[in-house]
């Protein structure tokens, strides 16, 4: 495996204006990802976090702005190609149908192969590593729909690590998760990002989690940029407040000594 | 010859002519004469079975004109099977459906003289019914759409013949759907109700309910059974007589026979 | 079969050939499926309306055995084969494109267009002349008609999404099936056996060069369908997901759109309206088999067939020398049947 520089740029993303027809977003929003870097996107709700995502991932046209992927402009680049190189799990999960765990990560291996070709054992490799990596031995027999809402983000996450991507683009990827997965997705995408230089963006609720993982945050509100950079710099008192409009308090952990967010008070009461 | 009839019409025509003998398969609503009943049933002119009319090595298929864009027909054509179709839209049709018939069996004697038979049949009841004056009428085949006989049809004929003025005439139609509102309105004199059949005694409690049609308050709503008023065939001098003295009774009363 | 039977507890190895599709499984379940099909297939050629003789009817060019055998049975067994093949097939492509196991020819209002049009040419045929080929026509071009008026409606956009196109095809089929009876209750009424048969659907005396042309339409739109059978797949996890894993999602829906309105055309043009089979028959394989639709499409092609040529075979023979519509016999056995299916599997066969 190589193991990209840091200094790789993979994704970056200049000026961006989008939004839904008629619902304006996003407003000059610029990022830059590097090779095995895990990029927190942190925010109240309708910051526009999921938008910038969809984004990144091309399903939303950007009005003004641009976005370029290992250097190339993304439009230019062909559908499974870039399926190839950037994996997207979004917030809901659902699958039509009775298809079992394991076809759906299978699935992921679709921008690799050609109309009729079946999956090779090399594909099952895969499909089987990414099962293993998100603790999906057991399941691989079972159809999705009887899954519980943690267990098929799970799978839709293993989908993604068979995509072979060098970029995961992540929309709340620890909702519905119970403590353990939360802590063991981290820990896995941190393995990915060391062992093959994988670039990660997540949106995340959770500010600790952000604090503790990301390599940098970037702070949405009302859909423009508030502060962009290592996660220390970004979720202090100040800015939290601002966006957040609540009392916070930001602290040291005493055991390990990483950064903690937590609400310091009730919200006023209303006169 | 092995003959296969389509139509109850046609059936009893080939009987008519003496050809019964020949007649090997038959519809499944053909019931007369009597001797049908045991011949094998091949469907209907509308719903021809392929296979059981084949399984009987006809050499003459004989159907109506209605089916001429029947897939078993265009089927049993394209097969080589010899197809006669014939219709009986009006009183020269069914004389000339009996002709045709008459000339493919080779009993074209016995189908002149079937002819001049009904010919004559039809002229005594003309006879018979010279000067009287004509009544408005209304026939009926069926409730549940209201379907009437109307104007380009062998029973409209019979009906002009018997001296009735049918009142569907000007809608135009061969089998209009009528509404109770039309019925009412065009107040006819006499009701020939075929959902009624021949017992007097049923369901004249439908027509109770509209004393203003004049049919109905003068007591002169009339069933009839669908045999043989509803076969275009052979009988239709038959059939004649039984509208006409339905309609004018009295051309009748005067006679000394019946 | 006993390779596609689902496990709950997969084995630990390095790879399940129980929990996806192998190449194994998809040729034995086909051949096994194919093996009922010949079956079926026999039974119907064998037996009918008429006792025949297949030693006389093979032997002997002049025997009545030979004519019902080769003008009258095998044209029909012919027809049952392709018509029910491309239903089932159409039948498990639309229900993936609008990600529903109730989505069906019948249910999208084409087959409903389709039927209007071959009643309207039916009864102005006396007025406007045209030959045998201009009723199966116009059934043909209505149902490319609808698919278009439905495609635009549902169009939401930009977008087609598939509950809207459902909605719209529902739409669509009230109105076409009030349009028929409206026709139906101003014509004569000797049309009254023809509308039923555009309604119930029959198969009554097909010809070779129909069943020729059916299947030459058939076979063309369903090589469209079976290059795209993965990409089928991609589409149940969303219109989003699938686009990320590189699908072209509007052209995509396009292409299946076109390619089973081309398919259900031909099927309406020479049998009228078939209900049931593109619902009962891929739901079933999909129970059985799973929902791959690379194994679901090709065992539709052939389960639809031999569906098609067993219910025929129940038309023809149960009243005979009278035929029921095969329609009503899809419907009277899938009925109950998909009532029990549904009851067997619960909700969970319908969340999305």
């Amino acid at each position: 495996m190589t193991t990209a520089t840091r200094d790789t740029v993979v994704m970056r993303a200049g000026a961006i204006h989008a939004g839904y027809p008629g619902v304006p977003v996003l407003h000059g929003v610029s990022i830059e990802v590097a090779a095995g870097e895990m990029l927190a996107i942190v925010g109240p709700n309708g910051a526009g976090k999921s938008t910038l995502l969809k984004v990144l991932g091309g399903s939303i046209k950007p009005a003004a702005g641009s976005v370029e992927v290992l250097g190339r402009p993304l439009d230019s680049i062909d559908r499974r190609e870039f399926a190839r190189t950037v994996a997207s799990v979004g917030q809901e999960n659902a699958v039509a149908f009775r298809f079992t765990v394991l076809e759906i990560v299978l699935m992921g291996r679709a921008p690799h192969l050609g109309a009729f070709r079946f999956e090779s054992p090399h594909d099952l490799e895969i499909a089987s590593a990414a099962l293993e990596r998100f603790d999906l031995r057991e399941l691989a027999a079972r159809h999705v729909q009887e899954l519980s809402g943690g267990e098929r983000k799970r799978v839709f996450l293993a989908r993604a690590l068979a995509q072979e991507p060098k970029i995961a683009l992540l929309d709340e990827p620890t909702a519905f998760l119970d403590l353990k997965h939360v802590a063991e997705i981290f820990a896995r995408f941190r393995e990915l990002r060391t062992e093959r230089g994988m670039a990660v963006v997540a949106t995340l609720h959770d500010l600790n989690a952000a604090a503790l993982y990301a390599d940098r945050v970037l702070l949405l509100a009302n859909g423009a940029a508030v502060a962009y950079g290592a996660p220390a710099e970004v979720l202090t008192a100040e800015n939290l407040q601002r966006v957040y409009e609540t009392d916070v308090y930001v602290g040291r952990n005493p055991s390990t000594g990483a950064l903690i967010v937590l609400p310091a008070a009730l919200p006023n009461a209303r006169a | 010859m092995r003959i296969v009839s389509l139509a109850p019409s046609v059936t009893e025509t080939l009987f008519a002519l003496g050809a019964g003998p020949e007649v090997v398969g038959v519809s499944q609503y053909c019931d007369y004469p009597p001797q049908v009943r045991d011949l094998p049933r091949v469907g209907s002119f509308l719903t021809p079975n392929l296979e059981a009319i084949i399984a009987l090595r006809p050499t003459l298929v004989v159907g109506l004109e209605l089916s001429s864009d029947v897939r078993q027909i265009r089927a049993l054509n394209s097969m080589g099977y010899s197809v006669l179709l014939v219709s009986d839209d009006s009183l020269q049709q069914i004389e000339a459906s009996i002709e045709k018939v008459g000339a493919r069996v080779d009993r074209e004697d016995d189908a002149h003289r079937l002819v001049a038979q009904i010919k004559a049949q039809i002229a005594t009841v003309q006879d018979r019914l010279a000067n009287v004056k004509p009544v408005r009428a209304l026939m009926l085949v069926g409730h549940q759409p209201i379907v009437a006989v109307g104007p380009d049809t062998y029973l409209d004929e019979l009906m002009h013949i018997a001296r009735a003025d049918n009142i569907v005439e000007a809608v135009g139609e061969q089998w209009p759907h009528l509404s109770l509102e039309f019925i009412i309105a065009m107040r006819p004199e006499v009701i020939l109700d075929g959902a009624m059949g021949t017992d007097p005694a049923s369901s004249s409690d439908f027509w109770e309910k509209y004393p203003t049609i004049p049919a109905v308050r003068d007591r002169r709503v009339y069933g009839y059974a669908e045999d043989p008023m509803l076969h275009a065939g052979p009988r239709v001098g038959q059939s004649l007589e039984i509208i006409a003295r339905k309609i004018h009774p009295e051309a009748w009363r005067q006679g000394a026979d019946k | 079969m006993a390779t596609r039977c689902r496990q709950v507890n997969a084995p630990a190895s390095k790879s399940t050939p129980e929990a996806h599709l192998t190449r194994a499984a998809l040729l034995s379940i086909l051949g096994a499926l194919t093996i009922l099909l010949v079956v079926c297939a026999i039974a119907g050629l064998l037996f009918g309306t008429a006792h025949i003789s297949l030693t006389r009817a093979f032997s002997d060019p002049d025997s009545p055995d030979h004519a019902i055998f080769f003008a009258a049975r095998l044209p029909r067994v012919l027809m049952g084969v392709i018509v029910g093949a491309m239903l089932a097939a159409v039948g498990t492509a639309l229900q993936a494109l609008v990600r529903n196991p109730l989505a069906e020819g019948g249910i999208l209002g084409i087959s409903g267009g389709g039927a209007l049009g071959a009643i309207l040419a039916l009864v102005m045929s006396a007025k406007l002349g045209g030959g045998e080929a201009l009723v199966p026509l116009c059934a043909f071009g209505a149902a490319l008609l609808s698919t278009v008026a439905v495609y635009r409606l549902a169009m939401v956009d930009g977008q087609l999404e598939p509950f809207t196109l459902l909605l719209v095809g529902v739409i669509f089929n009230a109105f076409w099936g009030a349009a028929i009876m409206l026709v139906n209750s101003v014509v004569n009424f000797y049309y009254a056996h023809s509308i039923l048969f555009w309604l119930m659907g029959s198969l009554e005396a097909p010809t070779y060069r129909e069943a020729a042309m059916v299947a030459g339409l058939g076979l063309a739109g369903f090589a469209v369908l079976m290059y795209r059978a993965r990409d089928l797949n991609l589409l149940s996890l969303g219109d989003e997901s699938a686009a990320e894993l590189g699908v072209d999602v509007d052209r995509l829906r396009r292409t299946i759109f076109i390619a089973t309105s081309v398919m259900i055309g031909a099927a309406v043009s020479v049998s009228g309206i078939i209900s049931f089979v593109g619902l009962i028959v891929p739901h079933t394989l999909r129970l059985m088999f799973g929902a791959d639709h690379r194994l679901l499409l090709p065992a539709s092609l052939v389960g639809g067939a031999a569906f098609m040529v067993a219910a025929d075979l129940i038309a023809r023979v149960a009243i005979a020398p009278a035929e029921i519509p095969v329609g009503a016999i899809t419907a009277l056995c899938g009925g109950p049947f998909f009532i029990y299916m549904l009851r067997r599997e619960g909700r969970r066969s319908f969340s999305l």
